[in-house]
C-alpha cells in the first residue's frame, strides 16, 4: 500500500475483516523507488526484497502525473497490483471524470476508485487487492522508454542475465542502466561487468544526448502524463464547494466562528451535562419526583419496593439494591454526560483535531518569519526519525504555492493542530486503538483567538479553504454514533468486570453460607 | 542562467538539471526535466531554498 509521504514513515500491518488469511502492510508513502530518503528506503526494501503477493497502489486522482510516475515503477516490479485512485471526491468537487476503463487497459491492471475522507470505494480496493493476490497474475512494464533506450536495456540484460532474478527482472535492469549502486552490491555485479554495462550505457546517452537518469525519469513522466491528461478531463472550478454548508464551514467569514463554537460545544457540553443533566438523571435513579400530583419512585427505590412485593430475601435485595443499583449502578448516572462526550471526542477526531499535533503550529511559527512553512518542519522532524501520524495533508514537497496566503492557511492548519498537548506515541496509539485519553488544551483558547481574528482579516473575501474539514456529514453521523457506542461499550465493559466479580462472588459466598445468618 | 538567478513570478524553462546524487535524481523524480515549464513563486531571504510549481504544479491543488 501506498499512500501519500509523511504520512505513515514506517511500516503497519493490519488483518482484514473478511478474510482473517489476508494481511494488509501500509508502507510509507513514496514518489519514487530511489533510495535517498528514509522511507523509500523501507518501501523499496520490503517491495524488492520480501516481494508482497499483491500491491494496492494508493493514487492521489488531483495529482495523477506525479502519482503515476511511481507506478510505472511498480509495474516493472511485476507484482500482482491495483490501482486505487483516490480523493474521487476532489475530482468530482473540480468537475473532472476519470477515464477508469483506458487507465486500466494502459497500466493494464485494475483500477478502482476510492474516497478515503469519505470513506467510499475503501472496502472495493481491499477486495479488488485481494483478488489480484489470489490470481497471481503478474502485471507487465508499460512501454516507457524510446527506442534507443530498449535497445540498451536489452544490451543490459543479455550483459547481466546471470546476476538478473526472475521476479521483477524488468525493474533490475532499468535499475543497472541507471547505475544504482544498492542493486548492483544486491545482484553481485562487479567491476568488470560495471565496466562493460557502463559502455553500452555512455553509447545510449551520446545518442540520445542526454543523461541516464534524465532518460529514464523523462521517459516515465512521458508516459505518466500522457496518461494523466487522457484519463482525466479538465476540471472547471477548481474550488467549487459541493454545497452551502461545506460553503459556510470552510470558506470566508464563517468557518472559524463555526469552528470556534464547535470546539467550546464539544469541551463545554459534557461539562454542562455534568451540571444540569446530572442532577436530573441523579433523581430519576436514585429519587423520587412528583409529576401530575403524582409521587414517581427512581429507578433503585422502583427495585426495592418490586423486590418486597416479590418477597425476596433480604440479603438478596439488599445485594441488589443497596450494593448493584445504588452502589454500582450510581455510575450509571453519568451515562449521559460520558455518551455526549464521547460523541464529542469522536467529532474532534473526525475534523483532523486529534490527530494533528503541536509541531506544525508552534514550529511554523518560529519558522515563519525566514518564509518557512510549518510543514517544512514536519519534514525535518521526520528526517531526524520524529514521525508524526498527525502530519497536514499537504507535505511541503506537495504544497507548490507557498505564498503569504499559504503560509497563514498553514498557520491556520497548524492551530487546529496546536489545541492538542501529548506526545505524538499516545496519538497514535489513541487512534489505531482504544479510547484516546481526554485532552484538555492550554493552547486551545488562544489558538481559536488567533484563527478567529486572522482568519477574517486575511482571507477576507477569498475562496480559500478552512483547516479544517466538516465533521458533521450523513456519512459520518453513523461513524459517529458507532464510535460512541463503541467506547460507551468498552467503557462498561471494563467496569462490569469487578462489578461481575462482585456479585459472582455474594451469590457464591452466600450459597457456601460463608456469611450465614447475617444479611449483607 | 540558474533558477536561482531568477525572479519571481516569472516563468523559465528547464534546459539542463545540474547538480548530482540523490538532490539531483530527487529534482528528476518530482518532474524537473529539461522542457519543463517552472515558475518561480517564492524565494528565501536568503536564497537559499526555494518554491517554484512545474508542469500540472502550476494549478494549486484545491482542498
Amino acid at each position: 500500500m501506498g499512500n501519500w509521504p509523511g504520512v505513515t514513515v514506517e511500516r503497519r500491518e493490519g488483518g482484514w475483516r473478511e478474510d482473517p488469511s489476508v494481511r494488509f502492510v501500509d508502507l510509507p508513502g513514496v514518489y519514487s523507488l530511489s533510495p535517498d530518503t528514509p522511507e523509500e528506503v523501507v518501501t523499496r526494501r520490503f517491495l524488492v526484497e520480501q516481494r508482497p503477493d499483491a500491491l494496492l497502489n494508493l493514487v492521489d486522482g488531483t495529482n495523477l502525473e506525479r502519482n503515476l510516475y511511481l507506478t510505472t515503477q511498480l509495474l516493472e516490479l511485476g507484482i500482482p497490483m491495483v490501482v486505487a485512485v483516490n480523493r474521487a471526491d476532489l475530482l468530482e468537487r473540480r468537475g473532472q471524470k476519470l477515464n477508469r476503463d483506458l487507465l486500466s487497459r494502459r497500466l493494464g491492471c485494475p483500477v478502482v476508485v476510492l474516497s478515503a475522507a469519505r470513506g467510499t470505494g475503501v472496502a472495493e480496493a481491499a477486495q479488488a487487492a485481494a483478488a489480484a493476490a489470489r490470481r497471481g497474475e503478474p502485471v507487465k512494464p508499460a512501454p516507457l522508454f524510446p527506442p534507443r533506450a530498449r535497445r540498451a536495456l536489452e544490451d543490459v540484460e543479455i550483459l547481466a542475465s546471470d546476476h538478473l532474478p526472475a521476479a521483477g527482472r524488468a525493474w533490475y535492469l532499468v535499475k543497472l542502466f541507471e547505475g544504482d549502486q544498492a542493486v548492483d552490491q544486491a545482484l553481485g555485479v562487479g567491476l568488470a561487468l560495471r565496466q562493460r554495462l557502463e559502455v553500452v550505457i555512455a553509447a545510449c546517452e551520446r545518442d540520445l544526448e542526454d543523461d541516464r537518469e534524465e532518460i529514464i525519469a523523462a521517459g516515465r513522466y512521458a508516459f505518466a502524463g500522457t496518461l494523466a491528461r487522457r484519463c482525466l478531463t479538465r476540471g472547471q472550478g477548481a474550488n467549487a464547494c459541493p454545497s452551502v454548508w461545506t460553503g459556510c464551514c470552510s470558506t470566508g467569514f464563517w468557518p472559524c466562528r463555526c469552528w470556534r463554537s464547535f470546539c467550546w460545544g464539544c469541551s463545554g457540553s459534557p461539562s454542562a451535562w455534568w451540571g444540569l443533566g446530572g442532577g436530573a438523571s441523579q433523581t430519576l435513579w436514585q429519587g423520587s419526583w412528583t409529576f401530575l400530583g403524582r409521587e414517581h419512585l427512581g429507578v433503585v427505590p422502583l427495585l426495592a419496593y418490586g423486590l418486597e412485593k416479590l418477597s425476596c430475601a433480604p440479603w438478596l435485595t439488599a445485594l441488589l439494591v443497596d450494593g448493584v443499583a445504588a452502589g454500582v449502578g450510581a455510575v450509571l448516572v453519568f451515562l449521559p454526560q460520558l455518551a455526549t462526550l464521547f460523541l464529542c471526542l469522536t467529532f474532534l477526531e473526525g475534523c483532523g483535531y486529534l490527530s494533528r499535533g503541536p509541531i506544525c503550529w508552534t514550529g511554523g511559527a518560529a519558522v515563519w518569519p525566514v518564509g518557512e512553512i510549518g510543514g517544512a518542519l514536519c519534514a525535518l522532524l521526520r528526517l531526524r526519525g520524529a514521525g508524526h501520524p498527525g502530519l497536514p495533508d499537504h507535505p511541503p514537497d506537495q504544497l507548490p504555492a507557498a505564498d503569504r496566503h499559504d503560509r497563514h492557511l498553514s498557520a491556520l492548519w497548524g492551530q487546529t493542530a496546536g489545541d492538542r498537548p501529548g506526545g505524538r506515541d499516545r496519538d497514535s496509539r489513541g487512534l489505531v486503538g482504544g479510547a484516546p485519553g481526554l485532552s484538555g488544551g492550554g493552547g486551545g483558547g488562544a489558538a481559536v483567538q488567533l484563527a478567529a481574528v486572522r482568519q477574517p482579516v486575511v482571507f477576507l473575501g477569498r475562496t480559500c479553504p478552512f483547516g479544517w474539514s466538516c465533521p458533521i456529514t450523513v456519512s459520518r453521523l453513523w461513524g459517529a454514533a458507532a464510535g460512541t457506542g463503541q467506547r460507551l461499550g468498552a467503557f462498561f465493559a471494563k467496569g462490569g468486570e469487578p462489578f461481575a466479580a462482585g456479585l459472582g462472588g455474594g451469590v457464591v459466598c452466600r450459597q457456601l453460607r460463608l456469611g450465614a445468618g447475617r444479611v449483607w | 542562467m540558474t533558477l536561482d538567478q531568477g525572479k519571481v513570478g516569472q516563468v523559465y524553462t528547464v534546459t539542463r538539471v545540474g547538480g548530482q546524487g540523490a538532490a539531483r535524481r530527487r529534482l528528476l523524480d518530482f518532474g524537473v526535466l529539461p522542457g519543463t515549464v517552472v515558475e518561480i513563486i517564492r524565494a528565501a531571504p536568503l536564497g537559499t531554498r526555494w518554491s517554484f510549481g512545474c508542469g500540472v504544479y502550476l494549478d494549486p491543488p484545491a482542498g
